[in-house]
């Protein structure tokens, strides 16, 4: 056996993936804390736009049948100072001096049959506490396994999308395989632990939930080509032992969920349709058996797509992960049409009862039923060559709320926009109405009217035809004005400006600004109106082949308003990203 | 749970040891799993089951399109990012209407976060800090949670397809209800009569942010129970008081809590019609000691 390892070359490994150095990623002013995975052509072309189109690397394929080693590591290493004031309700966080690290590794052993061997790790440490809230660092992913083209085994975070009633596995730790036999059966497994971080498992940190010990089986045939038969079955039980009684509010539960079901694919049908049925049990309550069934198809022509479904769970009805909302049961069909070259129409018609929702009409948080009809349309067009790059788009959304203990609401929403985008500008302008009517409950009633508008350009310096602009620039102004109404009579305003500017001259320097201010007036009688301010600025300089450093300032805040508004966020910090 | 345990790892174990014997059949496997089976990604490659942080960009990107998108109220574009089959679609989006007709300049800040991304799936872990002001009087208010969000590539990007955990989005789409007590020890006082203690009680749901008042039941150890109505300070913030006091004998209802002797350990129940994690209606309990 074979094996090459490199760090850094572009060679015989292959272009190692970046991590959060794409320039284009750093061109944004949001801080380098996502680790960010790529293909090879994604990272050509990511280098070959911030190189301002200049040649592209090419890959060497490697034509031996040796395993290739992988790897791929980075840190963004940031230090920077906050200068804050206002309570805990109105900032999180707090001045002084702060560090933060990310951390990243992706170590691959692929064999010439490609199956691969996988260890993946990235770490965030830092001291403050409005990054990570209860400790000084965490491992934002851990996995380790083998995957082939017939089987996938893992152990660390693992992910398991079982189906639309079991759930997923999403955020649990533990050990997941999957495994095909022969050409239509696929078996997935996973057990482990359902917490909130690693460190919470290890108790590193205050436990704010319950373990939850959880376990998760599909078994999957294939009928034909188009038919596919599946079959779930889940548990989970909280152990009690693991937070302190002063903290648990809720009682430990535990559940176990059965699902089957098939799913269709032909000819542009695609149809899955499930049945389920669960117990959920609270420690030291009697148990509550549910059952839940979900029917869903699309189908999707030349010109056209449709879409329908019925999903229906019951009150108690309990998943493994909590993503299959219970007390649910919704009808829908909808679908767009391409109608010529110039129109595209959406519809959506629904019926929708929820019955876990709290009665609005008695003010209470009494158990209640609702029944929300709704038919929302949308309309865009465009001009063609006639007026190219202009285009409208239209939106109405009506919905009757009607509840269970007599009352009933109206939602209607209207929007309407005008768009234009050209080869150096872009614009547009909007409206917006959203109105909820509710005679019995005022207090949640009221009308929103939103006007909007943007203007935007780009401008390059310094180059032709042939050879990329030596600058490239683009400013944006976006603009916002809302007028309230209460049902209860009172009435406010608001409004919004910005201006977002990115400059960048080549690989060797970019820089980011943005201001913007925002204004909120009182509903009540000489209130005063709350006025926020915000501006950054970001200035970096890459180097080497995909890493840069950084300066930024960013403010935030209110700059009037009543003494309980008041509050201010400054930061000043320099940033490196460095692949190793 | 030890037994479960044994067996699944069993389970792996066979998996793990029938891998080579059907290697070579791979060849023959179909590309893909139908779309829209809802399954995990098809064991159909390597490089698609593990190169799937590919897209761990654009699935922080989409996730911050859509609390932006929130915080400025655009309903439009919220509907366009979450998947029209989406288990409770009308309940969320129902809920950010509210949201937007009753909360301003409101900021999200994720904190904690957490993306695994796979092919076609990725889940982000996060707890959250949702700040705004009150749109009936302009008071600062914070929600806080801890969200688990699925998200599948379509057509179009990165969607919402289901959320778990507390709905960072939607009030009234499922966050579980905070309860606290000032005093958090309770300590009754003798004067005049028998030891009296008030204690203030504060339930902070944000389902409940377009409710005025709500009611939670305290319960002492000998069995006596009184209703305590809270009523609304700010959107989904809900304060009353309750009077506790020791003596030998006592009357459920009469709207103060008696307690036959110290230190004892009393009890505040809230019903949460919506506890978060599509958990059923459950029953949050506090306890409070009495000194």
């Amino acid at each position: 056996m074979r094996i090459d390892i490199g760090i850094g070359h572009l060679g015989r490994i292959g272009l190692l993936v970046i991590a959060g150095a794409a320039m284009p990623a750093l061109a944004a002013a949001a801080p380098a804390d996502r680790v960010v995975l790529a293909d090879n052509d994604t990272v050509l072309a990511a280098w070959q736009q911030s190189a301002g189109g200049g040649a592209q690397p090419e890959l060497v394929k490697q034509d031996d049948g040796g395993t290739k080693i992988e790897w791929h590591g980075g840190v963004t290493l940031d230090r920077y100072t906050d200068s804050v004031s206002g309570g805990t309700q109105l900032t999180p966080m707090r001045s002084g001096s702060y560090y933060k690290a990310d951390i990243h590794s992706d170590l691959r052993a692929i064999s010439p049959a490609g199956d691969t061997a996988f260890a993946q790790f990235s770490l965030t440490s830092t001291n403050d506490r409005s990054v990570l809230s209860s400790h000084d660092s965490q491992i934002n992913s851990l996995v380790i396994g083998r995957s082939g083209q017939n089987y996938d085994f893992r152990f660390g975070d693992i992910s398991l999308d079982l189906s639309r009633l079991a759930g997923s596995t999403g955020g649990m730790r533990g050990v997941q395989a999957q495994r095909r036999f022969g050409t239509s059966t696929v078996v997935s497994v996973a057990d482990g632990v359902l917490t909130p971080s690693w460190e919470e498992l290890d108790r590193a940190v205050p436990r704010t939930q319950y373990l939850r010990h959880a376990y998760a089986m599909k078994l999957e045939q294939g009928i034909g080509d188009a038919t596919r038969l599946f079959v779930t079955h889940e548990g989970y039980s909280d152990d009690p032992n693991t937070i302190d009684s002063s903290n648990a509010l809720l009682t430990a539960a535990s559940a176990s969920l059965t699902t089957a079901g098939f799913s269709y694919q032909k000819n542009g049908l695609n149809m899955t349709a499930e049945a389920a049925t669960s117990r959920w049990q609270e420690k030291g309550q009697n148990a509550h058996d549910s059952r839940a069934y979900a029917v869903d198809a699309t189908w999707s022509g030349q010109s056209y797509g449709l879409y329908g479904g019925y999903h229906d769970t019951g009150v108690y009805y309990a998943s493994l992960p909590g993503q299959a909302a219970p007390g649910i049961r919704e009808t829908f069909v909808g679908g767009n049409w391409s109608a010529a070259s110039w129109l595209a129409l959406n519809l959506d018609l629904r019926r929708s009862q929820n019955r876990v929702a709290n009665a609005m009409a008695s003010g209470s948080s009494t158990l209640s039923s609702t029944r929300t009809d709704t038919v929302s349309a949308q309309q865009s067009i465009t001009f063609g060559q006639r007026l190219p790059g202009l285009g409208l788009g239209l939106r109405q959304s009506v919905s009757n709320i009607k509840n269970s203990d007599g009352s009933s609401s109206r939602t209607a929403e209207y929007g309407a926009n005008v768009s234009y985008s050209g080869q150096r500008w872009t614009s547009g302008i909007g409206y917006d109405l959203n109105r909820i009517d509710n005679a019995l409950a005022p207090q949640s009633a009221g009308r929103t009217q939103t006007w909007t508008a943007n203007l935007g350009t780009n401008l390059e310096f310094g180059g032709d035809a042939s050879t990329p602009p030596a600058w490239t620039a683009s400013m944006n102004v976006t603009g916002t004005l809302q007028r309230y109404k209460s049902g209860l009579g009172t009435r406010s305003n608001g409004s919004s400006y910005g201006l977002q500017m990115h400059v960048q001259r080549g690989q060797w320097f970019v820089l980011d600004a943005n201001y913007g201010e925002a204004f909120v007036s009182s509903p009540l009688a000489g209130g005063p109106t709350v006025r926020t301010r915000t501006y950054s600025v970001s200035a970096a300089h890459p180097f080497g082949a995909q890493n840069a450093i950084r300066f930024y300032l960013n403010n935030n805040g209110t700059i009037s308003g009543a003494a309980n508004q008041l509050y201010s966020e400054k930061q000043v910090g320099a940033e490196l990203v460095y692949q190793l | 749970m030890l037994n479960r345990s044994v067996m699944t790892l069993a389970m792996l174990a066979l998996l793990s040891a029938l891998a080579p014997f059907h290697a070579a059949r791979a060849a023959e496997q179909p590309g893909a799993a139908p779309a829209g089976s809802a399954t995990q990604a098809p064991v159909d490659g390597t490089a698609a089951l593990v190169a799937n942080q590919a897209e761990a960009d654009k699935v922080q990107q989409a996730l911050d399109e859509m609390i932006r998108a929130y915080e400025m109220g655009n309903i439009a574009m919220i509907q366009n990012n979450i998947d029209p089959t989406m288990l409770g679609y009308q309940r969320f989006l129902n809920g950010v209407r509210q949201d937007v007709l009753m909360l301003r300049q409101i900021r999200i800040r994720l904190l904690n976060t957490q993306i695994v991304v796979g092919p076609d799936v990725a889940v982000v872990q996060t707890d959250w800090q949702k700040r705004y002001f009150a749109a009936a009087n302009l008071a600062p208010g914070e929600f806080s949670g801890h969200s688990i969000i699925l998200m599948h590539r379509g057509e179009t990007g990165w969607r919402i397809a289901a959320f778990s955990g507390d709905n960072m989005f939607a009030s009234q789409s499922g966050t579980l209800g905070q309860i606290s007590t000032v005093p958090g020890v309770i300590t009754p006082v003798a004067g005049v009569g028998p030891p009296t203690a008030t204690v203030q009680i504060t339930v902070i749901d944000p389902d409940l942010a377009n409710i005025s008042s709500l009611t939670v039941q305290a319960v002492s150890p000998q069995g006596d129970r009184e209703s305590v109505a809270l009523t609304s300070t700010s959107p989904g913030r809900f304060t009353g008081s309750l009077t506790v006091v020791v003596q030998s004998t006592y009357t459920a209802g009469d709207g103060t809590l008696q307690l036959q002797a110290t230190p004892a350990t009393i009890s505040v129940r809230y019903m949460d019609n919506n506890p978060g994690n599509n958990r059923p209606p459950s029953m949050l309990t506090k306890t409070v000691p009495v000194q």
